[in-house]
């Protein structure tokens, strides 16, 4: 049986240019992920593992290659808000630093990829329950990120990522900034939504370890893909 | 389009695009806003100031402006009124010492002029007189402000009659001693402002028949206001009305009402021939050679006495030419806060641009973050709005019985004791829209232009942002 491939990057390279230097971040890289797939990248810091979920959750943009979602080539050839319409109903994000928006609750946090897809209120509220009840955090509803802790922040952050039913999830570092036992917690959460719910996940992790618990694993090296 | 036909089959949700989503959303926004507010108390309190006194800044501004060119009681017609004046010179460059014109004037230049819907006379040296008034010998005596006129008078302007009716130009030929009076006047005077119709006041000492109470007036309308109005012809001092030696020359200032659709030049056209003919009369039989000349001034020119006394007769060019500094000083005045304002908000929307990275990688557009901004600053705006509002209702109360503040609208204004100033006729919602929008316009200039330049930037740059 042929695995359908959901995320391909081919010969892609990404440079940072100042006045002063210029940096190469990723360097030909050829990397394909497939459906239902629980990849790890790893590397030590500055090889470009970031930069490459970046791009793959078209957050930045390549210098050079080609980068393919779901069967779409991505590119110059759709406009800011067709990128932002694929971002929202196919790409769920979650990040080390959570990225959660302070001023606003757990529930308001959490419903804003649905809002940004023009889902009625109601329908929305009714689903980021359902998602928080599922990441166990139904009793913090009303908190702010300010009141919670990390674990409970990367649990509505994982929750936003999933509320809109996308196809990959893109994990920067989930655990980077949690204890032990939290980023154990959290890993399990994301492993219970790869092989319940069958979603792609990529993960870029420092933690061997954890990784050795993804079905994947590649490694970077000065922005090069090493294995 | 395959692009749009992959996504919504993996959406999971059908795009819907309701009202009730973006009621949804617009409710996030200002629930997000009044959190910010609560979170940066400091910043909060200080942008609503800002935005108040930018607010009450243009209201004060406007209000001044409003007084002296908008249509307010009684003078709902400032638009189409017309002040004529009159000035003989004789050879020698001497002026004949009359500031108007005779009734004789009146009579022969203006009653038929096709384009004037009402003409009116009045003495222009009202401030000069002063009366006491008293229901009988011996009883309270207030001083009062008197105002001749004609009937016209109370065609040109639309007074509200609480009671009676004004005098008729028949009480004006005889010289009646009939008079109009203030409501504010009746109750000072009899204790009530109706059912004093037919009773006699005395005028420093003399009695007058009152034939009608209207609604105060205020002060600042000098055109208008009085605490009575009495026939011009009641007044002994004819002489300050009527020259010897220019028979056209007088004491009365006539003020017109253009019809509808006629213009100021069509007036002075009209007026032409008249002065042609007078002249050439005048200058036939006098052994001076006399000049004259005839000011024809729109309501907006005259009230801009305060600028500059030049305006009346300057071209459009050199009227412009004197507005712009006063006008500059003003922009200033109400540019100074909002522009700080504006650093403000700048410096807020660059350290709110991590959070619209994270809104752009979950789904949001340019279009969706660019309405959050515009919603969120409306809602700071419209709580310093409310409190601008307050402020200057606040400033106006604390000056409206200040002389400089009062000279801003006249010249030659004479304080007039125990009168209140109408809050009705400051702060129309018109006004306080307009200097709310110039205050929210500036405001969300100031806030879209980082956003927007934040927006055109990577994601991952803008949510890398340092708050």
């Amino acid at each position: 049986m042929t695995m359908e491939t959901v995320i391909k990057l081919t010969e892609v390279n990404k440079i940072y240019r100042t006045e002063e230097v210029e940096t190469q971040a990723l360097e030909n890289v050829n990397l394909e992920v497939y459906k239902g797939e629980f990849l790890s990248v790893m590397g030590p810091s500055g090889c470009g593992k970031s930069t490459l979920l970046n791009i793959m959750g078209l957050l930045d943009e390549p210098t050079s290659g080609m980068v393919e979602l779901c069967g779409t080539t991505i590119g110059r050839n759709l406009s800011d808000n067709q990128l932002a319409e694929f971002r929202n109903k196919t790409l769920g994000f979650v990040f080390q630093s959570f990225h959660l928006i302070s001023s606003l609750n757990v529930i308001d946090n959490v419903q804003l990829p649905l809002m940004y897809r023009g889902v009625p209120y109601g329908e929305r509220i009714r689903r980021a329950k359902e998602v928080i009840e599922r990441v166990g955090l139904s009793h913090r509803m009303k908190h702010t990120p300010v009141q919670l802790s990390g674990g409970q922040c990367q649990r509505v952050a994982i929750a936003r990522a999933i509320i809109g039913n996308p196809e990959i999830i893109l994990a920067d570092e989930p655990t980077g900034n949690l204890d032990s036992k939290m980023g154990a917690d959290i890993l399990g959460l994301l492993k219970q939504l790869n092989e319940e719910d069958g979603r792609t996940i990529v993960m870029v992790t420092h933690n061997e370890q954890q990784a050795r618990q993804t079905s994947r694993i590649v490694k970077f090296l000065d922005g090069r893909q090493m294995e | 389009m395959k692009f749009e036909k992959t996504i919504d089959k993996q959406a999971g949700w059908s795009p819907h695009r309701g009202e009730d989503a973006l009621w949804g959303r617009g409710g996030l926004y200002v629930r997000q806003a009044l959190h910010m507010m609560r979170e940066d108390k400091q910043f909060s309190a200080i942008y609503i100031a800002g935005t108040a006194v930018a607010i009450a800044s243009a209201m004060v501004v406007a209000l001044i402006l409003h007084i002296r060119m908008g249509n307010i009681y009684p003078e709902v017609n400032r638009d189409r009124t017309i002040y004529v004046g009159s000035n003989f010179t004789d050879s020698d460059g001497r002026f004949v010492g009359y500031p108007g014109y005779s009734p004789q004037a009146v009579e022969e230049m203006f009653s038929h002029l096709k384009c004037a819907e009402v003409v009116s006379a009045v003495m222009d040296d009202d401030y000069l007189y002063h009366f006491s008034a008293c229901t009988e010998v011996g009883s309270q005596e207030v001083q009062v402000s008197p105002k001749f006129t004609d009937a016209d008078f109370f065609r040109l302007y639309e007074f509200q009659f609480l009671d009676g009716k004004p005098y008729d130009g028949e009480n004006l030929t005889h010289g009646d001693r009939c008079i109009v009076i203030t409501d504010r006047l009746a109750k000072r005077t009899f204790g009530k402002s109706r059912g004093v119709v037919g009773e006699s006041l005395l005028l420093n000492y003399l009695p007058y028949k009152v034939v009608g109470v209207v609604k105060e007036v205020s002060p600042l309308l000098i055109a208008s206001s009085a605490d009575i109005y009495l026939p011009y012809t009641v007044n002994d001092s004819r002489a300050h009305y009527q020259s010897d030696e220019v028979s056209y020359a007088g004491g009365l200032k006539v003020r017109v009402l253009l019809k509808k659709g006629c213009t100021r030049e069509m007036l002075m056209d009209e007026l032409e021939p008249y002065k042609a003919q007078y002249l050439s009369m005048l200058n036939s039989t006098s052994e001076k050679e006399w000049s004259w000349y005839i000011q024809v001034v729109p309501h907006w020119r005259k009230t801009l006495n305060f600028i500059s006394s030049e305006v009346n007769d300057a071209s459009t060019g050199t009227l412009l030419l004197n507005l712009l500094p006063p006008a500059l000083l003003m922009l200033l005045f109400l540019l100074l806060p909002a522009i700080n304002l504006s650093g403000m908000v700048s410096n807020r929307m660059e350290s709110r641009l991590a959070e619209m990275g994270i809104c752009k990688a979950f789904g949001a557009n340019r279009r969706v973050l660019l309405g959050q901004v515009i919603q969120e600053n409306l809602v700071l705006t419209l709580f310093g709005g409310v409190v601008g509002y307050v402020l200057s209702w606040l400033f106006i109360t604390a000056i409206r019985e200040n002389k400089v503040f009062l000279s801003l609208f006249e010249r030659e204004y004479a304080p007039v004791e125990h009168v209140s100033l109408q809050f009705d006729m400051f702060f129309t919602p018109t006004m306080f829209l307009i200097a709310f929008v110039c205050c929210a316009v500036l405001n969300l200039m100031a806030a879209l232009i980082p956003a927007w330049a934040s927006l055109k930037k990577p994601i991952v740059e803008s949510m890398n942002q340092k708050k």
